[in-house]
């Protein structure tokens, strides 16, 4: 197995864990936010059963975390800018997410939790952008003003 | 003419001083030959013949359809190397801006940053280009 390969299944399975644990923590923040406790929604844990519920939990979970790794290549991207990387990337990081918390009930499986989980990552994506667009801006006005002062001035 | 070499371990900058008796024409052509006299010039191909370039006459080097060129104020240049290689050889001032070019830090007039994320970079002669995001700090670093 060459470098690049090892290299690969080490991201993989880090993305995986990660998203492991982002999506059981969201569950069992929502658990507690509820009362009900738990790591896995009970009307999930009713669905498939306890035991069921968190192995299809933690499957899916890790699953979006690949997801999420993968497709932040397009970060990497030169053919991309920050907009259209942040955009790309939300979009399939945001309908993994949407899908999966529907799967596992974050979202209660209505229409105003999934509004909430939606504009909840749209506002994630929206401060990464911010964040991003705006240290590039700033980094860019410092180049300009050490031009201006290699060049003397000058335009 | 006589033609003297000091030898001194502490001059950073090689200086070249030419003294005469007055400014005339021969001073003012030497001065010339002087200043365009730079070691290891690059040979640049356009239409059949080739050209010494002088690295400080570049403004970007560039590879397109597997091919290099180099831009100056007055032509686009082929040049026989490999990107990575001319990087090896370039003095401090020129830097990378993307996996398929590196510019003339001297001949970068602004650089602006658009809607679309992409940052763009103006150079002298008209000459516009993307700056990758992963070598901006490079860039800016090459400016200092």
């Amino acid at each position: 197995m060459n470098k690049t390969a090892k290299r690969i299944i080490a991201y993989t399975l880090a993305s995986f864990i990660a998203g492991v644990i982002i999506g059981d923590g969201i569950a069992w923040m929502m658990g507690m936010a509820s009362g009900s406790g738990g790591l896995v929604s009970s009307k999930f844990a009713d669905e498939l059963g306890e035991v069921g519920a968190i192995v299809a939990q933690t499957v899916l979970s890790g699953i979006m975390g690949v997801i999420g790794f993968m497709g932040s290549y397009v970060y990497h991207d030169e053919r991309f800018g920050i907009t259209t990387a942040t955009l790309l990337h939300g979009a399939v990081t945001i309908s993994a997410i949407m899908i999966i918390s529907t799967l596992c009930w974050w979202n209660g499986r209505t229409i105003e939790g999934a509004a909430i989980f939606f504009g909840m990552m749209v506002l994630v994506y929206a401060f990464v952008w911010f964040s991003m667009f705006f240290s590039s801006k700033i980094e860019v006005q410092r180049i300009n003003e050490l031009i201006q002062k290699r060049r003397g001035g000058s335009e | 003419m006589r033609i003297e070499f000091f030898e001194d371990k502490n001059v950073r900058e090689t200086t070249v001083t030419i003294q005469a008796a007055s400014y005339s024409e021969d001073i003012a052509e030497l001065i010339d030959a002087i200043r365009g006299f730079t070691p290891h010039p690059i040979d640049g191909y356009s239409e059949g013949s080739v050209t010494k370039l002088r690295k400080d006459s570049i403004i970007r080097i560039y590879a397109k359809d597997k091919r290099v060129y180099a831009d100056t104020l007055d032509d686009t240049y082929l040049l026989k190397s490999t990107l990575y290689r001319l990087e090896e050889e370039l003095p401090d001032n020129f830097v990378r801006i993307s996996n398929s070019e590196i510019v003339n830090a001297d001949r970068i007039i602004r650089m602006d940053l658009n809607l679309i994320g992409t940052i763009r970079i103006y150079m002298e002669g008209n000459i516009e280009s993307f700056v990758s995001r992963r070598y901006v700090s490079k860039v800016r670093r090459a400016l200092t």
